[in-house]
């Protein structure tokens, strides 16, 4: 079933200045509900632009944005529904922490949308759980906490609102490896236990492969292709030429099969990687 | 961990840039005592080196960073830039024609409207007569591929742009030493293999010292030697096969392996010994392809 849905969707900024610039331009697609989706794309390619119309945050200079089948533009009322429907994560979020308790920060949207003070304590206690912050954590200002719990409590404010799609731009983007980890986990996590729908923006090509069903590609404000990820990372030339790459792991079996090795090059992530292996030496017949 | 003062003396090289027994505190507002963020410590660089820092956030190294040009004075200890005190006030700006910083975001560097003049900003500061700022900027636009681009806006160049820039402006100032604190974090695939390779040419071929703070295992190993950053200390200083050969002090630090010796690893684990030393990407399918080469 169709979630989110966009119908020619462009976007110009500076509308009607010498400066107009179209950053995304006949946009059409479909967003189904419960998919895990990648964006992926150079700096410039229109990625933000896009996410800023799933909740009403830019309003499309032509073309429609549906939810649920309804026009998220059509009245102030549908936008702000939207805003709390789809909860938007920007880049760098520990940014935006501003409260006096890690608590209270994360109940400041539970709060806007009205509810009452148990169902608020309730939301934020499941919340902080999901992404792993202690009671301990939860009564500290927000920057007493280091960089990777400070992002995963920025999220913890959006999933408060249970929001129908989680849309996260670049969640890992300064994180060390094992703060990287924790938030993949934990939008894993998110994702098993409330079947919402999920969509990423990612440089890391890692991330999208093993996290994503589906990818977006966008190429000078279009969408260059919308496809499996399968589909997506067999084409690494066409990936190239857009300025991306497969991921490092799929890289080593291009290489390999360059090489003359008979080896799947279908592999994401380094646990499918260390089985293709091993399956490929029990097949050859290679002893060790 | 490596002698490197022993190391140094013995082979003639005088240290660029030297931490003696260096800690840093940050002040918090109420003046009280907070845990230092780095902690006694001591290592050299020396001219010539590329050198990569490593640690999980939190861990100490962009204080390290800011410390290697006076940004920010050792609350004990001493960091000596090529015989400097970084604590002398009087030697700040011989110290920053010295060493150069570049931080992660590439939209916080940027001073001017146009890209040389953003470039010539650093020479201008410091006197340098005008023919020869000219001469710098062009000669350090051309270095790392930006000169078509001199009259452009820097604010609608692409990250990896900006950032190119950002190091013309350091090496306009004809620093020895340039520090990179994260360049690549906000980065594209694209703008980071830029940055990179332009990093590896200033090394390679112009001689420059290079510090490069990194999350990325990836970019670490192009360097020829590693520093490992845990709690304010230095855990591990090394060759990059000898830091990762270290796969226990790796994961405790909360770091990963780089990808070819992630699989070694791995393999390894169930028995199969490829070569010693695989790190890369390259490393891994060239000795994997070796190995069933030899045992078919």
């Amino acid at each position: 079933m169709s979630l989110l849905e966009l119908k020619n969707v462009s976007y110009t900024y500076s509308s009607g200045t010498p400066f107009e610039i179209t950053a995304i331009e006949d946009i059409n697609l479909t967003i189904e509900k419960g998919s895990f989706v990648g964006i992926i794309g150079h700096t410039g390619s229109g990625k933000s632009t896009l996410i800023q119309h799933f909740n009403a945050l830019l309003k499309p200079t032509t073309g429609q944005v549906l939810l649920n089948g309804k026009d998220i533009n059509q009245s102030k009322q549908s936008a702000h529904e939207a805003r709390f429907k789809v909860g938007l994560c920007f880049q760098y979020p520990e940014y935006q922490l501003f409260e006096t308790t890690v608590y209270r920060d994360i109940a400041f949207g539970p709060t806007n949308m009205g509810l009452s003070e148990d169902e608020i304590k309730e939301r934020v206690r499941e919340a902080a759980e999901l992404v792993g912050l202690t009671d301990e954590l939860l009564k500290k200002s927000p920057f007493e906490l280091s960089g990777g719990e400070k992002r995963r409590a920025a999220i913890a404010g959006i999933i408060a609102m249970r929001p129908e799609v989680l849309v996260l731009d670049e969640p890992t983007a300064g994180l060390d490896p094992s703060g990287r980890k924790k938030i993949l986990g934990m939008i894993s996590e998110f994702r098993k236990s409330t079947n919402s729908t999920v969509i990423i923006v990612s440089h890391s090509m890692e991330d999208v492969a093993s996290l994503a069903e589906k990818i977006i590609v966008m190429n000078k404000g279009r969408i260059y292709k919308y496809a499996d990820v399968h589909e997506i990372f067999t084409k690494s030339e066409e990936l190239a030429a857009l300025g991306l790459e497969v991921p490092p792991v799929t890289s080593i079996f291009l290489k390999l099969k360059e090489k003359g090795l008979d080896v799947n090059t279908d592999i994401y992530t380094k646990e499918q990687a260390e089985k293709e292996l091993l399956r490929y030496l029990k097949r050859e017949g290679i002893a060790w | 961990m490596r002698m490197t003062d022993y190391d140094d003396k013995k082979s003639g090289k005088t240290p660029l840039i030297e931490f003696i027994n260096a800690s840093y505190s940050y002040d918090t507002e109420e003046g009280a005592e907070t845990p230092p963020a780095v902690k006694d410590v001591n290592f050299s660089i020396s001219r010539g080196e590329f050198v990569a820092i490593l640690g999980h956030n939190g861990s100490g190294k962009s204080t390290v960073a800011k410390m290697t040009n006076a940004i920010l004075h050792p609350t004990k200890g001493k960091v000596i830039v090529s015989g400097m005190d970084t604590s002398d006030e009087a030697l700040e700006i011989r110290i920053r024609q010295l060493v150069g910083i570049v931080f992660q975001n590439p939209d916080n560097q940027i001073v001017s409207t146009i890209v040389e003049e953003d470039v010539a900003f650093g020479p201008e500061n410091l006197g340098v007569p005008p023919a020869e700022i000219r001469q710098r900027v062009d000669e350090a636009l051309k270095t790392v591929g930006m000169y078509e681009y001199r009259l452009h806006e820097p604010h609608r160049l692409s990250g990896g742009q900006k950032q190119r820039v950002a190091i013309a402006g350091v090496l306009a100032m004809k620093t020895d030493c340039i520090v990179l604190d994260e360049p690549t974090a906000m980065l594209d695939p694209v703008g980071r293999k830029e940055v990179i390779s332009t990093i590896k040419r200033l090394n390679k071929e112009l001689g420059i010292t290079v510090v490069l703070v990194t999350h990325f295992m990836d970019e670490a190993v192009l360097a020829d030697r590693i520093i490992i950053m845990n709690d304010g200390r230095i855990v591990k200083d090394g060759t990059p096969q000898e830091v990762f050969s270290d796969v226990k002090t790796i994961r405790e630090t909360g770091l990963e392996l780089p990808i070819g010796a992630n699989l070694a690893e791995r393999l390894r684990n169930s028995g199969i010994n490829l070569k010693k030393g695989i790190l890369t990407a390259e490393d891994f399918a060239e000795a994997f392809s070796q190995f069933v080469v030899n045992n078919r």
